[in-house]
């Protein structure tokens, strides 16, 4: 009988504590009992951390002399030593150099609560602690293990306020440790080259997200007689103007953020930029459109021969001065200039074969227009090409035009850079992240024009359709009309938004 | 002929012209809008428009105002970390104290995290020592980390300190709604929308309004609380939206719930409310694979421990048991049961009440008696016609059919318009052998929601909001 009594004593109690071993083990954190969680909210200073500590007071039991199950600011200074010792234990924090900080216990509230506020029930005390070191912190490792004994959804909160910026951890008996760089505030000669490094990379990523121009670089280069120079001097100009563009800001929100915010003139700056851009596009447009009419035109009116070298030289090409006005016949040794380039390509035969046609960057349409007045074969195959109405598509003026609107409006992540910088008092830090991050810029848009510039090129040589490309300097220009439209579409949305 | 070929080859040209551009011109329009900034906020912004179910006011209409990231964290975090930085250089300054305390609380209402309502309140509670008398925010945040824990008689007793009605009222509204002290909720939501007209006093009526099972007024409450709805009030818009999800999902219009709670979520994506109910409503429907992935999306977007986790568990172990798993949902059930008892208690953010409805989702027989211990014990705090249905369940299983009758009389009394509660009287009515009457009630049940069944009656539970 007691074997029997023994045996179901027994069991039921195995299986009672297998189920809580069970639990034990596989717990994942719950939603802790508000009685097991504490919460810390840590400021990290050039070499100190200062905690301001919330736990459960049965943790410190020693230190609650009165047992009410509230440390009072007396009650800490009575114990500051014993809290010292125990809580140095529990909470490690080491620098970069593995050197525990020397620990500080200070009470939080000097002030009583009123009675009111009093009378809640509250098993929690806040203690201020301080972490020192004697060099600056360039790393914090952080140890935490203020948990109530075998309850295993304990947690505490932690706020780390670092460089204004904040973040937070959640301390559980699994997850102890943290470790914390301790930022932008102390570089080394080799922190700073790599921070500067590290701006120039985030510039030019940065640069392939939406916007930043590189359509607006694309569009124009890939419909104009460019040559990488012209490709650099955008890249360039788009640079300059955005970095400009950002100091401009960057001062303006420093000296004057009371009276207007940065945030404020975006919106003008990018109608602004959108209005610039539909007016350079648009006139593109109409001289593309009209050089492409005057080479159709060109293309039926003559069909004659120069008796030639193919051009070789890639650009302008001499016409012959029998073609010269007023010259009443023709003269095959007179020079006379194609350009090489243009899209309007149109096949006929020379048969001079007295040399290359020198490059030369000069054109006269209405010259071009009249020496085109005949009839007569040509025996090799030449491209000679229409010029625009300026003879020059690619103009200084248009490039540094576009470039300008291109970079008028500062990149926000740009000014965020400045603006953090300058907050941490880092002003000329701040200035030269900057540049470095719109050389990153410069560097992907230069590379991108370039690109253009020589895919062109290479486009050139492929055996394509030509009309279609001849379209594509009009279509280009359709395209920058279009960026603008939707850069001041966006703008006026946001200046109509508010 | 000459003049022929020339004009052929002229409209040729002109014809590839036509085509080029036909086939260009879109391309690169294409290239250029989707590479502009903010163009895939835009885009939703139009489609909204164009596609929406929801007319004006119900579609948001400041998607031109949402920044690119729509987390609600990352805002609250700055503003902790402004005040941590201010009260650093002035730890004398109670107020700037009070509105750390306030943005806590706002952080630990929209995480789900427990700790932060511990910081919440120790934050206040240094505020108060500060500054003893006219401290409204700080004893505010005092209030509502009470109501957090359950105890709505404090929360009522700090609000009666407040000296500020902008913040008192509120609390007296959601305690009084608790406590199903109907009258006073009224009273104080009246005072409050008099007061504010703000989205939130208005959105507080409609909850009364429902509660009291006039429809209409509180239909018409939250059309008024979206007509004054302002940009940047992200988590107040989604919430209402969310709970004008949940009062159509009761009554049955499953559709117009769908399209609340995915509005909700396009303003706050990670909206956990909206979450929880969307999985709700596919559960009801039988997409199971659907529930689960938003289930399991709002495990994902939790770093740590939340108020939102066993509800998770309790619906994953439902969609175990849809499909058959029957060992699957009874570990689901066992792990949500672990979080829940250690939640339990006084000075707790769990609820008995989501215990005991585990319990009787799960229908062990050997739970019945507990289920029906926890709620008699919650009732004395709560009192609102949900709690006082999940009591006369408890009460129905453990066939203590007179004591169901009396409850669920209790929360039918309130005038709510609640399928789930007829229905429960019905079934009551039945076991007791009043046909006619079951069969009202069940005529009321499918005139409230006519799509009632049985995988509505296993998803009722699963809700967020509205009392549930």
């Amino acid at each position: 009988m007691n074997a029997k009594l023994h045996r179901h004593g027994i069991l039921p109690l195995l299986a009672f504590l297998t189920t809580l071993l069970f639990l034990a083990v596989t717990a994942t954190p719950g939603q802790a009992h508000w009685a097991d969680m504490s919460a810390a909210e840590m400021v990290v200073e050039p070499s100190t951390v200062q905690i301001t500590l919330t736990y459960p007071t049965g943790l410190t039991p020693f230190a609650d002399t009165n047992q009410d199950d509230q440390l009072s600011p007396d009650e800490v200074r009575a114990s500051k030593q014993p809290l010292t010792t125990f809580l140095e234990n529990a909470i490690r924090l080491r620098n970069q150099n593995n050197q525990a900080g020397v620990l500080q216990v200070s009470p939080q509230l000097e002030a009583a609560l009123p009675p009111t506020v009093r009378a809640a029930p509250n098993t929690h005390s806040t203690i201020r602690l301080t972490y020192a070191w004697k060099q600056p912190l360039q790393a914090l490792k952080i140890h935490y293990n203020l948990f109530l004994p075998g309850v295993p959804t304990a947690n505490c909160l932690a706020t780390i306020l670092q460089n204004h910026q904040l973040r937070t951890v959640v301390f559980t008996p699994k997850n102890q440790n943290l470790t914390l760089s301790a930022g932008l505030t102390h570089l080394t000669t080799g922190g700073l080259l790599l921070t500067i490094a590290g701006a120039i990379v985030w510039g030019a990523m940065h640069s392939l997200s939406p916007g930043h121009g590189k359509t607006l670089v694309g569009a124009y280069l890939v419909g104009t007689r460019s040559t990488p120079k012209h490709a650099i001097l955008l890249a360039a100009t788009t640079t300059i103007t955005h970095t400009l563009g950002i100091f401009a800001l960057g001062l303006v929100a420093l000296f004057a953020s009371r009276y207007i915010l940065p945030e404020q003139l975006y919106p003008w700056m990018n109608l602004l930029s959108g209005v610039m851009v539909i007016a350079i596009g648009l006139r593109l447009f109409i001289q593309r459109l009209s050089n492409r009419y005057s080479s159709h035109r060109q293309a039926h009116r003559h069909s004659h021969s120069h008796r030639r070298q193919p051009s070789i030289s890639g650009e302008l090409v001499p016409l012959p001065a029998a073609s010269l006005p007023g010259t009443g016949n023709l003269n095959v040794n007179q020079p006379h200039w194609h350009n090489s380039d243009s899209p309007h390509h149109h096949q006929h035969s020379h048969h001079q074969q007295n040399s290359h046609h020198p490059p030369h960057h000069h054109s006269d349409h209405s010259f071009h227009d009249r020496i085109h007045h005949h009839s007569h074969d040509h025996h090799h195959p030449h491209t000679h090409l229409p010029l625009g109405p300026d003879a020059t598509p690619v103009t200084w003026r248009n490039l540094v035009a576009l470039g300008i609107s291109g970079g008028l409006t500062p990149c926000p992540a740009a000014l965020v850079l400045l603006l953090s910088c300058m907050a941490l008092g880092q002003v000329g830090l701040g200035l030269i992240l900057v540049l470095a991050f719109s050389l990153g810029l410069a560097g992907v848009l230069t590379g991108l024009g370039l690109l253009m510039v020589y895919a062109k090129t290479l486009f050139q040589r492929l055996p394509v359709p030509k009309r279609p490309v001849k379209l594509l300097p009009a279509l280009s220009a359709l395209g920058i009309v279009l960026i603008g439209v939707g850069l001041s579409a966006q703008a006026v949305m946001e200046i109509a938004g508010g | 002929m000459k003049y022929n070929d020339i004009n052929i080859d002229k409209a040729n040209k002109w014809k590839r012209l036509g085509i080029l551009v036909s086939i260009g011109l879109p391309i690169i329009s294409i290239a250029l809008i989707t590479t502009q900034p903010n163009f895939w906020l835009q885009l939703e912004a139009v489609s909204s428009r164009a596609f929406s179910k929801l007319e004006e006011p119900y579609r948001y209409p400041f998607y031109q105002s949402l920044a690119g990231n729509r987390t609600l964290i990352a805002p609250l975090q700055q503003e902790i970390a402004f005040y941590q930085e201010r009260i650093r250089q002035y730890p004398d300054r109670a107020l700037e104290q009070a509105d750390l305390a306030s943005t806590y609380l706002r952080m630990a209402r929209l995480t789900g995290e427990g700790s932060w309502y511990l910081l919440a309140d120790q934050t206040a509670r240094q505020s108060l020592a500060l500054l003893p008398i006219d401290n409204s925010e700080a004893l505010a945040v005092l209030a509502r980390v009470a109501e957090a824990n359950h105890d709505f008689n404090k929360t009522l007793q700090l609000a009666a300190q407040i000296p500020n009605p902008k913040e008192a009222l509120p609390m007296q509204v959601t305690a009084n709604l608790a406590m199903g002290r109907l009258e006073q909720a009224d009273q104080a939501a009246e005072q409050l929308v008099d007061l504010t007209l703000s989205m939130h006093a208005f959105t507080l009526r409609a909850l009364v309004k429902t509660a009291q099972g006039n429809d209409q007024e509180a239909l018409q409450n939250f059309r008024y609380a979206l007509e004054v709805e302002e940009a940047g009030e992200l988590s107040h818009s989604a919430r209402t939206r969310t709970l004008l999800g949940r009062f159509y999902y009761e009554r049955g219009d499953l559709q117009r719930a769908k399209d609340f709670y995915q509005e909700a979520l396009r303003i706050a994506p990670n909206d956990a409310s909206a979450l929880l109910n969307l999985a709700q409503l596919e559960l009801r429907q039988g997409h199971y694979r659907v529930a689960e992935r938003y289930y399991h999306r709002v495990a994902q977007q939790q770093a740590s421990p939340t108020v939102f986790d066993p509800l998770i568990l309790r619906g994953q172990a439902q969609i175990k048991a849809a499909q058959g798993d029957r060992t699957g949902a009874e570990t689901l059930w066992a792990e949500a049961e672990t979080q829940l008892r250690q939640s339990v208690g006084s000075l707790s953010l769990g609820h008995r009440r989501d215990l005991a409805r585990l319990l009787l989702e799960r229908g062990h027989s050997q739970d019945i008696a507990e289920a029906v211990s926890l709620m008699a014990a919650e009732v004395q705090l709560r009192r609102d016609a949900d709690t006082l249905g999940t009591y006369a369940w408890a009460l129905t299983e453990a066939k203590r059919w007179q004591e169901a009758q009396s409850i669920i009389q209790m929360a039918l009394d309130s005038g709510v318009r609640s399928a789930k509660l007829w229905h429960q009287a019905a079934t009551i009515a039945q076991a007791t052998g009043n046909k006619a009457e079951a069969n009202t009630y069940f005529q009321k049940v499918r005139a409230i929601d006519p799509n009632f069944n049985e995988k509505a009656r296993r998803a009722i539970h699963l809700g967020v909001g509205l009392g549930s």
